[in-house]
């Protein structure tokens, strides 16, 4: 203790009870030592998954345990077994349960961990969770780093550490260099407070000047914050423009909220009612932190208020694929029978659908049987309609039937390359199977427009010298189309083509043969369908309105084509129908819901947590916003118009290739307008515009592998004053070299020190691309497909040189403390020693103890010669 | 008989017998070039597929025809001895973006496939052979498919082969279970010890659909195999043998043989090239459209690449065969020529030489058993004070030190910078400088315990090095890191980090023989060992002594003062030196990242790792016992700076997952 610290303590004892506690404790050493150890603890619960804490914990805990039970057993070796023992027997004791303890707690841990923790469905979910990111909490790592404990006990030890220093340490040149540390973490301290107070980062999208579509040049000005989000608002027609309200503490970030849990209305925003009136609501009421990129189509009653897409309601159905136990999987599918393209869905080799009904001849086709063991594909061909007399729909009691006088339908085994005489009413047909593929066109045909098929490419021919040829399709027989030759068609060759000739083959080459010939519905007098049965088929025809009842038609992959009744619970409760086996972990079909008045809604697939990116979460770059856009009555409260929206998050909130535009959805509000939403992050206008004039990705010589990325840049900033342009500035930015750029008149936010771009990323092209077609340059050489644009950050730096003069002097002070602290206070007991007692035979005296070190490092002790065999 | 004619009987008779199970497969494989020409198929094709479009798409794996062309098992063990690769071993090759030596490419590229350096079969019938990754690679190259002349077909000698590394052992038994083995399989039980697959298991249906799916977990674990097959196919185009071509031939201007003029060509390529400019030298001057040559000087190298084609798709042919004769002569041009078909650009037999020792000697690592000796004996000088031990001891760490040495040596002039771009590199630098400084404070103080330390520390370092390679997935010298190549500044940070980490790592030495004496040294015994450690001999004798007179604890607690005072020294170096690298990182991080404190990972821990020290310089001044706190908070502080130099790096993500 100095004596410096003696006289003030004293003093402090006298004061009254709360200040004498409050200065001596923030005197103290201890407090420094608690302090610093809680910003460390602060630092590991930011920083470590809470599954690793306690992973972590856990071992500690077993490695506390096992050394117990080594101490135990020391002590018993030592006192109760072997007291007399002889050191080394003791020694070699000792060192047996040392190794057995660490090995046992290592052996333990890995089994704890292997077995226990790891089979533990937590462990797989929030492996990468954070504290910051539970819920309630929901920071970036920045935020939790400037959020108020890490500031309290920050500034806590500041005010410890100068309290200290002023009280104990005294002002001398041998004290220097603590005093200088300490001066320099209160310098750091300070810089830092204005650093993260004005701290501004975010990044601009720029593309090359050469490729900019907007006329622009190239030329922008906004740069994006980096973190905080912000949803811009405008209507059609308003004279406020695009208005942008920032989200930034609102907005959650890692966790998902249900509407009854979040509801942020934006239009109780300052600003909001000023630019677009008091009748407009807009209130985000949901939250999806990471969602997938397509939504999934969703049924809901057209009677409910929450419709996100208003329309007609139609019978509807929803249904998902997955093991039979265990709730219904993720990813569902909705049916609707009102539109033939939403009937139905092919994954995996199956196909569901739920026609709206099933006509007499589509019951023939559909159970159609063809021969065990032979192909998989077939044709079905049947006369005219009128030759169809009506068959039995299916009820619950008896199955469907199909017309007692129904002329039989002619089924054939097809695969390419067959050649079949099909019999039907009409006389022979003969037929030459050409290939069978997927339909390679997009329908036309109104309700069909989004739909799949396989379709067979057929050569047919009757004793009538009708030639044609046919596609006949799958799932839509009825879609199918002739391609006879004509000679009044404008297309037609002059000679009719040689039918016979055209080979066998896959679809996409067989579609050559088709030129010259001319287009038209099927021949009524022969339906043909193809039977596909490589895919198992499940479809399911409503029998009442309510759908408590459907006809299942079943066939595909080898089974018998079978129909027959299934009830779906009255109360619309998920049901599950085996999809061919029965075994263990085998798919299951989950019949999730009906819904007899369904309109289709669009609702994000939320991503599981085990597959997210941990990088990206929290960006809010996979996130989808529900948003509720309504029209009131600010007198009444009445609601006279609700939509709502599903926003997803763009980094840029102008589109880059069209001027001044948002990329945003919209809503159609009857009374206010065209309302525009983009949900994207906060944006800032600079003083000044850059552009991208070139980019280049440098490699290692004779590689591809990548050594730089260079954007050349070019800055032009207002003559100050004035509203002409200076000069442009050239700057280059390189990977982790950025340019500095020091403006005239660097308005705000920026409004303090120089401005740094750096290079943050770059266009790689479409990775579809072929590498060719990647690298193709155009006349100048530049590169036409790729290196298209970058992502240019930009920062201020503000107060940064208070801190590297803090850091400076914390660095400079520490060799001083250390090394010549010690060697100055020897000198002085030399020189002290010298004075008192010249005479050389005296003994040396007492080196004087020195408070503020508890123990120099000694000089090496002069050491003793060794002798010849020993050290 | 003398030993040595004993061992040359013995030597003898083995060859005999290898001969004889040699020859059948010889002969047949005789038999068969004479009737074909080319490869020597050892059982017939199987039928192809029924189904044209199963049979089309099943082209596209080779592995599903002729799957069992080439050598008999015996016959390529043979074979693989019978050559000799010294000289092909040292001939240079550009891949990963740098010249290096065929040999090390081979190691990587076996390490990729098999996740070995060296590849044994694992079938108990083959001959327990362990293959050269030389010939392996070659192996790989001219038998991982090739068309059969005799057939037209796509053939493989690797379809059966067990080769495909599967290093996550809950992937390989699914996909084992995937393929219908079952638990109590012999063959599940072989192939999950044998931790590989082969490449028709690889391409089988069930576990090509297996490794479509999963989560992220699961894809890091299927792109591991992907990764090892997509390696293996990748064979023959990784073989960039030659320089670069001129652009002249026979004297006169042609097209480049690649649009990169600085791009090492595969021999294959080096064909390709002399076909296309043998067609523009042929073209018939007069014709009006003939591309336009210019005559320039003569130039040999075109004429060697030729030379060098012709032998390279020679020793293709004979390698098939497994004609140990004519692949060796084969093997031998190609030494003799590919060196001057650029001399410029190839790299000195010096610099080859020097990456063969270094491969061979695996990176210098077995100088763990030096260091571990070297502490051994130091521990014995320490406790018998015995010259011959200290001088055995201090030589071993010398030795140690200097194998050490010549690892970072070697590996920055194979490089051509210095090596800290890794986590291999940085672990062996921190390694360095903890046994460097306490070797200088050992010879400085004489102090045996700092040897003791520093012996534990490098020989620890080394022997996880040498024994665990696959913990470092970057032995390989490999380019700069691009992020390391911006500024000097980064370089300066990197080090003096590492240089500090090493430091600590001493003073955990330090620190655990301060806990040791403080809590088992009460007996004389220990005591006087850890006295002669820090080089107090004349404590060590007296406390030796059964001197009743004496108390134990007066040596004791000077011994504790000695060794506190020791690891006080290292840990303010320790403590100044990371202050100077977390500021020299901040300064470069404000420069290139545009914030200079971005609470990412590695900076905190590296800041928690400081605050250790900072709390034990501080905690001195209010405890009783400050050695033992600081021992204690020693001990904490090198936990702390591993998991801030690993545990960050493996389990955290973060802008320093390069570290």
């Amino acid at each position: 203790m100095s004596e410096k610290y003696k006289r003030v303590k004293q003093a402090d004892l006298a004061l009254p009870a709360p200040l004498r506690w409050l200065t001596r404790a923030f005197s103290s050493i201890r407090m420094a030592v608690v302090l610093l150890t809680l910003v460390a603890l602060y630092g590991l619960v930011a920083s470590v998954p809470l599954p690793l804490i306690a992973a972590g914990a856990s071992y500690l805990l077993i490695g506390a345990g096992w050394i117990a039970v080594a101490a135990v057993f020391w002590w018993a070796l030592a006192r109760a077994v072997i007291p007399d023992a002889p050191p080394s027997a003791k020694a070699t004791g000792y060192a047996i349960a040392g190794v057995g303890a660490v090995s046992a707690a290592v052996f333990t841990s890995i089994g704890f961990h292997q077995n226990v923790l790891t089979a533990q469905p937590w462990w797989t979910t929030y492996r990468a969770t954070t504290f910051y990111r539970l819920p309630g909490i929901e920071m970036t790592e920045l935020e939790f780093y400037s959020a108020w404990p890490m500031k309290l006990l920050l500034a806590l030890f500041v005010c410890n550490m100068v309290w200290a220093t002023v009280r104990r340490i005294a002002f001398n040149l041998p004290n220097l260099g603590v005093l200088t540390v300490h001066t320099g973490i209160v310098v750091t301290a300070v810089g830092s407070i204005a650093y993260s107070s004005l701290k501004l980062e975010g990044d601009m999208l720029l593309p090359r000047a050469d490729l900019d579509p907007t006329g622009q040049q190239g030329f922008r000005r906004y740069v994006y914050d980096r973190n905080d989000p912000a949803l811009y608002v405008s209507v059609d027609g308003a004279p406020a423009g695009v208005q942008m309200f920032p989200l930034a503490g609102k907005l959650p970030r890692y966790n998902d909220y249900t509407p009854d849990q979040l509801a942020i209305p934006i239009s109780e925003e300052r600003g909001f009612k000023q630019s677009f009136g008091d009748q407009l609501r807009v209130t985000i009421e949901g939250f999806y932190s990471y969602a997938h990129a397509e939504m999934e189509l969703d049924l809901v009653s057209a009677s409910q208020q929450d419709a996100y897409q208003p329309g007609d309601g139609a019978p509807g159905l929803v249904v998902a694929i997955g093991p039979k136990s265990g709730p219904a999987p993720q990813r569902k599918h909705a049916l609707r029978a009102a539109r033939p393209d939403e009937q139905g869905f092919i994954e995996d080799g199956l196909l569901v659908e739920m026609p709206l009904q099933v006509p007499p001849r589509r019951q023939a086709e559909l159970l159609a049987e063809l021969p065990r063991g032979g192909p998989l594909t077939g044709l079905v061909v049947q006369g005219p309609e009128a030759s169809t007399p009506p068959a039995t729909q299916p009820t619950p009691q008896a199955p469907a039937t199909p017309p007692a006088t129904t002329p039989e339908p002619w089924v054939s085994p097809a695969i390419p390359g067959d050649a079949l005489v099909a019999q039907t009413p009409n006389g022979p047909l003969r037929i030459r199977v050409l290939s069978i593929g997927d339909y390679p066109f997009p329908f036309s045909t109104p309700g069909y427009e989004r739909a799949q098929d396989v379709c067979a490419l057929l050569h047919i021919s009757d004793d009538r010298g009708y030639e044609a040829i046919r596609f006949a399709m799958h799932r839509f027989p009825e879609l199918g189309q002739d391609f006879v030759y004509d000679p009044e068609s404008p297309a037609a060759t002059p000679e009719p083509p040689d039918f016979a000739a055209i080979e066998p083959g896959p679809l996409p080459q067989r579609l050559a043969a088709l030129q010259g010939l001319q287009r038209k519905d099927a021949d009524p007098r022969f339906r043909i369908a193809l039977l596909d049965d490589r895919l198992l088929q499940y479809r399911l025809a409503p029998l009442d309105p309510q759908l408590t009842r459907f006809a299942l038609f079943m066939r595909g992959r080898g089974l018998p084509a079978m129909n027959q009744p299934i009830a779906f619970s009255d109360n619309h409760a998920q049901r599950q129908l085996p999809l061919g086996s029965t075994e263990d972990g085998a798919p299951w079909l989950h019949l999730v819901k009906a819904v007899p008045d369904a309109v289709p809604v669009m609702r994000p697939v939320p991503v599981d947590k085990e597959n997210r990116k941990p990088r990206e979460e929290g960006t809010h770059l996979h996130a989808v916003l529900p948003v509720a856009v309504q029209r009131v009555n600010p007198a009444t409260g009445e609601t006279l118009f609700s939509q709502k929206v599903h926003l997803r998050h763009y980094l840029y909130a102008d589109d880059y290739r069209l001027p001044s535009s948002l990329v945003s959805p919209h809503v159609d509000v009857p009374g206010v307008g065209r309302v525009n939403l983009t949900f994207s992050r906060v944006r800032y206008p600079l003083d000044f515009f850059v552009r991208l004039t070139d980019f280049e990705r440098e490699v290692f010589p004779g590689s591809d592998d990548a050594r730089d990325f260079i954007a050349s840049l070019q800055v032009v900033e207002r003559q100050p004053g004035q509203r002409t342009l200076a000069a442009p500035v050239e700057l280059t930015a390189r990977m982790n070299n950025p340019a500095h750029f020091n403006p005239n008149a660097f308005a705000w936010p920026f409004y303090l020190g120089s401005a740094k771009l750096s290079q943050n990323q770059w266009d790689p092209g479409d990775p579809a691309l072929a590498p060719a077609e990647k690298s193709r340059r155009d006349p100048q050489g530049r590169l036409v497909n790729q290196q298209r644009w970058s992502v240019v950050g930009v920062s201020n730096n503000i107060a940064i040189h208070v801190i590297a003069a803090g850091l400076t002097l914390v660095l400079l002070g520490i060799p001083w403390a250390f090394y010549v602290k010690p060697w100055m206070m020897k000198r002085q007991s030399r020189n002290a020693a010298a004075r008192k007692t010249p005479s050389a035979n005296a003994p040396a005296p007492q080196e004087p103890k020195d408070p503020d070190k508890p123990r120099t490092p000694a000089a090496p002790a002069p050491t003793p010669q060794p002798e010849p065999a020993t050290v | 008989m003398p030993h040595r004619t004993r061992a040359f009987l013995l030597a003898t008779a083995c060859l005999l017998v290898a001969c004889a199970a040699v020859w059948p497969a010889v002969s047949a494989s005789a038999q068969a070039r004479t009737q074909i020409d080319g490869n020597a198929r050892a059982e017939p094709a199987p039928a192809p597929n029924a189904n044209p479009e199963a049979a089309a798409s099943l082209q596209q794996t080779p592995h599903d025809q002729d799957a069992h062309a080439g050598l008999s098992p015996t016959a390529h063990a043979a074979f693989a001895q019978a050559l000799d690769l010294d000289g092909f071993r040292k001939l240079a090759v550009f891949a990963g973006g740098r010249v290096k030596i065929v040999d090390t490419l081979a190691r990587e590229h076996l390490q990729g496939v098999t996740g070995r350096t060296k590849w044994k079969s694992y079938d108990p019938d083959d001959p327990a052979y362990a293959y050269d990754p030389v010939f392996m690679l070659l192996d790989m190259a001219f038998g991982l498919q090739y068309v059969d002349p005799a057939t037209g077909q796509l053939s493989s000698r690797y379809a059966d082969r067990v080769v495909l590394y599967v290093e996550s052992t809950t992937l390989r038994r699914d996909i084992l279970l995937a393929l219908g083995l079952t638990q109590d399989d012999d063959a599940f039980k072989q192939q999950m010890t044998a931790r590989r697959l082969t490449p028709r298991q690889y391409f089988s249906p069930p576990v090509q659909a297996l490794l479509r799916g999963g989560d992220l977990t699961f894809m890091t674990q299927a792109n591991q195999v992907v990764g090892a097959w997509n390696r293996l196919a990748a064979t023959r185009p990784l073989l960039h043998l030659s320089p670069p071509l001129p652009a002249e031939r026979q004297g006169v201007a042609v097209p480049p043989a690649s649009e990169d003029p600085d791009r090492w060509l595969t021999l294959d390529e080096v064909g390709l090239w002399l076909a296309q400019t043998d067609a523009l030298l042929q073209q018939d001057p007069t014709d009006a459209e003939a591309v336009v040559v210019t005559p320039i000087a003569q130039s040999a190298d075109a004429e060697l690449a030729v030379a060098a084609s012709q032998a390279w798709q020679a020793l293709a042919v004979a390698w098939r065969t497994g004609d140990a004769v004519a692949t060796q002569t084969q093997l031998d041009r190609l030494v003799g020529l590919l060196p001057q078909l650029d001399p410029q650009a190839y790299p000195n037999e010096t610099r080859r030489a020097a990456e063969v020792i270094y491969n061979k000697s695996d990176r210098y690592a077995f100088g763990w058993a030096a260091y571990a000796i070297g502490a051994v004996c130091l521990l014995l000088a320490a406790a018998t004070r015995r010259l011959i031990a200290a001088t055995l001891g201090s030589l071993l760490l010398a030795v140690g030190l200097l194998l050490h040495l010549a690892n970072i040596l070697t590996r920055t002039y194979l490089s051509g910078r210095w090596p800290i771009h890794n986590q291999y590199e940085s672990f062996i630098a921190v390694a360095f400088f903890a046994v460097l400084v306490g070797a200088i404070l050992m010879w400085a103080r004489r102090q045996w315990v700092f040897g003791v330390a520093a012996g534990g520390v490098g020989a620890a370092a080394l022997m996880f090095a040498h024994f665990l390679p696959n913990v470092f997935p970057s032995k390989s010298v490999a380019n700069d890191m691009p992020i390391l190549a911006t500024s000097n500044i980064l370089y300066v940070h990197v080090n003096v980090v590492l240089f500090s980490y090493g430091l600590i790592a001493l003073a955990f030495g330090l620190s655990t023989t301060y806990l040791m004496v403080n809590y088992l040294g009460r007996s004389r015994a220990v005591a006087a060992v850890a006295a002669a450690g820090v080089g107090d001999t004349q404590l060590a004798e007296t406390l030796s002594e059964d001197d009743a007179k004496r108390p134990a604890t007066f040596g004791r607690k000077r011994l504790l003062g000695d060794l506190d005072t020791a690891q006080l020294l290292v840990m303010q170096l320790a403590f100044w030196l990371l202050g100077l690298g977390i500021i020299l990182g901040a300064y470069w991080a404000d420069h290139a990242w545009g914030r200079w404190w971005a609470w990412d990972p590695k900076e905190t821990w590296a800041l928690i790792t400081w605050i250790v020290y900072l709390i034990a310089i501080h905690a001195r001044f209010g405890v009783k016992n400050r050695g033992l706190v600081t021992a204690w908070l020693g001990v904490t502080g090198f936990f702390v700076m591993l998991w801030c130099y690993w545990g960050v790096n493996l389990l955290l993500s973060g802008l320093h997952s390069y570290a």
